[in-house]
């Protein structure tokens, strides 16, 4: 009976819902061939790969595939750069981002927004082969440009590719260049959902521009807020790759402050073409990944069920 | 809707007709296409001279060859996965920096028996001595066809003569010498420096202690710094980060980095040495005289009256052939015409019109090359020596002619006038002094190691890199750096290496006994 009953809902629900079902169908067709059917191959990590025999077919080798990555007491170090690194990322990018969007909404003359937000998600289209050759020509110590400026004034050289110290401080500042662009859109748009009634009506109580801000925009964005920060804690385990690698490259005395999960594994495997061995690391990310988004979101459930995802 | 119908059920038959007549058309009077790829990039001549290969390709075998490439740069990444994906390809180039051995251990190529090589490329197997193929083998199998050609890829000194002459300075002979070049450099000179490495930084290591202790090094698993004497007949490998030799080696670096002689951004810097020299940035390069050559050239075209000397440090010390499998021809095991394949490899790599097309290009003075007309002893012309034409920088850059196709009876040799100072009489001598070693032929099986060398890896980059170019003080850098490789499995992968090492030789001296 329970069976029946619950076809004849599915498909009540289908007629009824018929036009927003489809609507819904090319995501749920590409999560399906992007993310669902590719899951099977992560069966790799157990295996040690030949190309004869393929994904499938080569034999399995148990968890050898992840005994490389704790062997050389590296799992740990990289793990943490991972996860601070993203930790601070996701702060002051929220934060700029934020303040960025309630800037932005505040501006009333029309051109001069979009020429300020134009200018910010300039730096979006940028590819880091590009910003980690910029980098080298603005940092290197002998024909650098900064350190060209820095000796005309009699100053010391800026040392930056043998002193690992500085580098969090670049990589915090070249990310949010980088994405606060983009970021401040979706706060924008949040902002601009917030109704204009509610804004009149604190005016005509007397509120002024930072009580409007305190006690109406920021409420107004803070589910967007959240939501955002539970997907980027759904991937604290994942490192930028493009940014570290571009930016470091090979430089050894740099990787206690500058080397991720991503980099490391990139490197290591780099001449050994082991494809189980690295999808066994992005196994590992992925797994970690979930937990702390799982977490996340039950924490949050705790304190307002509105604001969680599930 | 009938006539609807009708025209969707014509639309489907015409739809699945056309495999069929495709197959149809495809008969055996069509040329086939064989697909190889190559190292580098597409240069601008490439396809007038494949076009003129092909030509011949198409009147004798009936098939012509498409070229694909992989860059450089992405020789690591993109090159396995042409495998991975089973791209469409009939041949691939192979060479044990490519990971070779690796590769044929995951059945990436097919195995060319011997009785393929003998019904499809009689001429290559018959002239290619045994030694040579021997190279090529994987735990007994071959995979690959290796280049026949005499190449010495030792390191040598790229020196500017101009600024040596600036100072006052005698000619650079020895280590001595240098430094005090480097210090005059390091003294007068704002705008550039001494030395500035990049990703590439093992010629300073052959001027240092390969060349002067007549020692050759195992390139297929580099991380675990394996080395053996090269004038011994059955040399018995070592790590040489234990020796007193490699200690030498660092302090001298060590002490160099400390006086400004190397630059501070050679840990980072991507540019290689031909980039840094030709754009003023470096005194002295490290690389192999084949390359030190073309940088020189490459300055003398800006006429600024920079001019570069090459300098040998090696004396008369025996050094190291270069392997046979530096620049190889597989035949991947998705390839759909390995046969016809190893007959293009026997068609370009013997036959001299063919070999001097696919290795120099277009014959004439308005083309890539022509005849140097230098004598031979014997008063006839030597054709190894060539002339460049006008449009030589446009063909050979990547590397279709590094390859399989390479045969030591049609050599190529720069004309005089396209010599810097010092590069024949070097490219004479060396040749004279290099010589084989059976361990060229020995290839570690990494197979049941591959977790230990990718920690080893990742070690020899954080920790080796940093003090070899004397970023790390060597009286406390080194021990660090060996405890760390030790940690890593570095003694677990020596003894196995050592062994296999010794079967190998074993087995080799009892076949020679056999004989």
């Amino acid at each position: 009976m329970g069976v029946k009953r619950l076809f004849q809902n599915l498909s009540y629900d289908f007629r009824r819902n018929r036009a927003l079902l489809l609507m819904i169908l090319p995501v749920v067709i590409y999560l399906l061939v992007f993310s669902y059917v590719p899951m099977a191959g992560a069966v790799i990590a157990f295996k040690s790969y030949n190309f004869n025999d393929g994904i499938f077919g080569s034999p399995w080798c148990g968890l050898n595939n992840f005994r490389f990555f704790f062997m050389s007491g590296k799992a740990w170090q990289v793990t943490k750069n991972t996860v601070l690194y993203n930790a601070a990322f996701i702060v002051t990018q929220n934060v700029l981002e934020i303040t960025a969007a309630i800037f932005l909404s505040e501006i009333a003359k029309p051109r001069f927004k979009k020429i300020t937000q134009g200018a910010m998600f300039l730096p979006n289209f940028i590819s880091w082969v590009v910003v980690g050759a910029i980098a080298y020509n603005l940092l290197s110590y002998d024909f650098g440009f900064i350190n060209n400026v820095l000796t005309s004034m009699g100053m010391e050289k800026w040392d930056v590719y043998t002193d690992a110290s500085d580098w969090p401080g670049i990589f915090v500042f070249l990310s949010a260049w980088k994405h606060i662009g983009y970021g401040s859109i979706v706060y924008l748009a949040a902002i601009m959902g917030i109704s204009s009634e509610i804004y009149e009506s604190a005016s005509l109580d007397g509120a002024n521009e930072w009580q409007k801000i305190r006690y109406i925009t920021l409420p107004g964005i803070k589910p967007t807020f959240v939501v955002l920060l539970i997907l980027a804690i759904g991937n604290i385990f994942r490192g930028n790759f493009d940014m570290f690698y571009q930016l470091v490259g090979t430089n050894g005395l740099l990787y206690n402050a500058t080397d991720v999960i991503d980099t490391y594994v990139f490197r290591s495997l780099l001449t050994t073409y082991e494809f189980g061995m690295s999808s066994a690391i992005g196994l590992y990310q992925s797994v970690l990944c979930c937990i702390t988004l799982v977490v996340t979101n039950l924490i949050i459930r705790r304190i307002n069920p509105e604001n969680a995802l599930y | 809707m009938k006539k609807f119908t009708r025209f969707l059920s014509a639309l489907l038959i015409a739809v699945l007709l056309i495999p069929t007549a495709s197959v149809a058309l495809a008969d055996s009077a069509e040329p086939t296409e064989l697909i190889f790829y190559f190292l580098g990039e597409e240069m601008e001549d490439d396809k007038v001279v494949i076009g003129a290969i092909n030509e011949k390709l198409i009147e004798k075998l009936n098939c012509y060859m498409t070229i694909e490439y992989v860059p450089f740069g992405e020789v690591n990444t993109t090159y396995p996965l042409l495998f991975a994906s089973q791209t469409r390809m009939d041949a691939v180039f192979a060479a044990y920096f490519t990971g070779y051995a690796t590769l044929a251990n995951k059945d990436a190529y097919m195995e060319l028996t011997e009785e393929m090589l003998k019904e499809y490329a009689p001429l290559t197997w018959e002239d290619t001595p045994a030694e040579v193929w021997d190279q090529a083998r994987i735990n007994g199998k071959i995979y690959a066809v290796p280049q026949l050609y005499i190449e010495n890829i030792q390191g040598v000194l790229g020196i500017r003569g101009d600024l040596r002459e600036k100072y006052g300075l005698p000619e650079v002979t020895d280590i001595p010498s240098l430094e005090n070049y480097m210090a005059a450099v390091a003294e007068n000179e704002d705008e550039l420096v001494p030395l500035l490495f990049g990703t590439m930084y093992n010629y300073l290591y052959d001027i240092l202690m390969f060349e002067p202790n007549e020692w050759a090094s195992d390139g297929n698993v580099s991380q675990i710094c394996m080395a053996y004497e090269l004038t011994e007949d059955a040399p018995t490998p070592f790590c040489y980060l234990y020796t007193d030799e490699y200690r030498e080696a660092v302090e001298t670096v060590y002490r160099w980095n400390q006086n400004g002689w190397i630059s501070r951004d050679s840990l980072s810097n991507t540019h290689t040495n031909r980039e840094n020299m030709t754009n003023g940035r470096i005194a002295v390069m490290m690389d192999n005289s084949g390359t030190v050559n073309t940088t020189g050239q490459d300055i003398l075209k800006q006429n600024t009256g920079a001019y570069l000397e090459m300098v040998d440090l090696s004396g008369d010390a025996k050094i190291l052939r270069y392997a046979a499998t530096g620049g190889m021809l597989a035949i991947p095991t998705q390839s759909q015409h390995p046969e016809l394949v190893l007959q293009v490899v026997d068609y370009l790599r013997n036959d001299k019109e063919m070999n001097y097309l696919v290795q120099r290009g277009i014959e004439g003075e308005d083309a890539q090359w022509y005849l140097a007309g230098e004598l031979n002893e014997d008063g006839t012309v030597n054709e190894n020596i060539v002339a460049f034409g006008e449009r030589n920088s446009l063909y050979g850059g990547n590397w279709i002619c590094w390859s399989a196709f390479r045969n030591w009876d049609y050599q190529t040799l720069p004309a005089a006038e396209n010599c810097i100072s010092g590069y024949r009489d070097i490219w004479n001598d060396m040749n004279e002094r290099s010589i084989n070693n059976i361990m060229q032929a020995f290839t570690f099986d990494t197979t049941n190691y591959q977790n230990e060398l990718a920690a080893i890896q990742s070690v020899y980059d954080e920790y080796g890199k940093p003090l070899n170019l004397g970023f790390v003080d060597p009286s406390t850098g080194i021990d660090e750096y060996i405890a760390m490789m030790e940690a890593a499995g570095l003694t677990t992968v020596i003894d196995a290496y050592l062994q296999q090492a010794a079967d190998y030789l074993a087995a080799q001296g009892a076949a020679a006994q056999a004989e």
